[in-house]
């Protein structure tokens, strides 16, 4: 009989507390469905990708350290789970687009660095051949 | 983001209704708002959870009053919201060009006249900022990129005199973020200019006990 009536109430917490816990579930992962979303659009992989080109490692290195900011509009009459997992998602995301795009930049940059400084060298050096 | 505040002359103050769709997501947030240029802004977010947001230079706050926690970011500039910042460039279209933005083209046609604006920095993502007027009132803003999509419409309606001055009191949004696309439409009503924000907005401070978690932006 007692354990029956354990049973019941464990059940009874269970279905009160669900809810609750759904809902936390759901302003998280709606949070996380929309920092995805916005960090996609927000971040310049051109800016990036440039950066990687122009400087090398210090660009990949700076798409690292710096972090992408989400807008303070996108925050307003969230909850602070909301809040917390938003602005964390939106700054990986971000500095992930970030990086991968200086990477990128920073690879191209040096193959046509590469190619540049090879046409280079054999155009110089047919010259000086060529002179003598 | 730009801080455009400084082009205001008063403070203003007023109740806001914004309504947000998108894919993912439909809400409804409504409350108060103050802003007191050069660079301050407080709101108050009564529904659906009691929220302050306020700015401090470049820090901005998110407190719950209720739940005692809240947020505190730092950056390199002022991070406002749309509510508060949609109003600004009724006040003074002349901003733009204090803001780098030159004026390359205007047309008129239908009643309407169209200003083009470019930025002056060749490397920006912007191409134009397309400002259409109706009767001298701002009835749209379009920010169109480099490759000739429009990421940002703003559509200005029902304007109403206010302290000699034509304010609109409503703004509707449409932003691209990709595949998706989001509408945010703001309401505002009881809007007035105040010579000061009041004592307990203005000298607004969260508790001393409540320990914020501090991030970066």
């Amino acid at each position: 009989m007692a354990l029956k009536r354990s049973i019941v109430i464990l059940l009874a917490v269970v279905l009160l507390v669900t809810p609750i816990l759904m809902n936390a579930d759901d302003s998280t992962s709606s949070a996380i469905i929309a920092a995805d979303r916005d960090a996609k659009a927000n971040t310049s992989g051109a800016l990036w990708f440039g950066a990687g080109c122009l400087f090398g490692l210090l660009g990949v290195g700076a798409a690292y350290i710096i972090e992408p900011s989400p807008s303070a509009q996108v925050l307003l009459g969230k909850s602070p789970e909301y809040v917390a997992a938003y602005t964390s998602e939106y700054k990986s995301i971000g500095r992930s687009i970030q990086t991968k795009n200086a990477l990128t930049g920073c690879v191209v940059g040096a193959v046509v660095e590469s190619i540049v400084y090879v046409v280079y060298y054999f155009v110089v050096v047919s010259a000086v051949s060529s002179a003598y | 983001m730009l801080n455009l505040s400084f082009l205001l002359i008063a403070a203003f103050t007023g109740l806001f209704t914004q309504i947000n769709i998108s894919k993912t997501e439909n809400d409804t947030i409504k409350g108060r708002f103050y802003m007191n240029p050069p660079a301050s802004y407080f709101m108050h977010v009564s529904y659906p959870i009691n929220q302050v947001l306020f700015s401090k230079s470049d820090t901005t706050y998110i407190y719950y009053p209720k739940r005692k926690e809240g947020f505190k970011f730092t950056s390199n500039y002022t991070n406002t919201t749309d509510v508060s910042k949609g109003l600004m460039p009724v006040f003074k279209d002349e901003y733009l060009t204090k803001l780098g933005m030159i004026l390359v083209k205007s047309d008129y046609k239908k009643g309407k006249l169209i200003k083009y604006y470019s930025p002056s920095d060749s490397k920006s993502p912007l191409k134009f900022i397309k400002i259409v007027y109706k009767n001298h009132l701002i009835r749209k803003i379009e920010i169109i990129n480099r490759d000739d999509k429009v990421i940002k419409r703003s559509v200005y309606g029902n304007y109403e005199k206010i302290d000699k001055k034509n304010i609109p009191m409503s703004i509707v949004n449409y932003s691209s973020t990709g595949k998706d696309s989001i509408v945010s439409e703001i309401k505002y009503d009881s809007l007035n200019f105040i010579e000061n924000i009041p004592d307990s907005v203005q000298n607004y401070r969260i508790p001393k006990n409540i320990k914020l978690k501090e991030m970066k932006w």
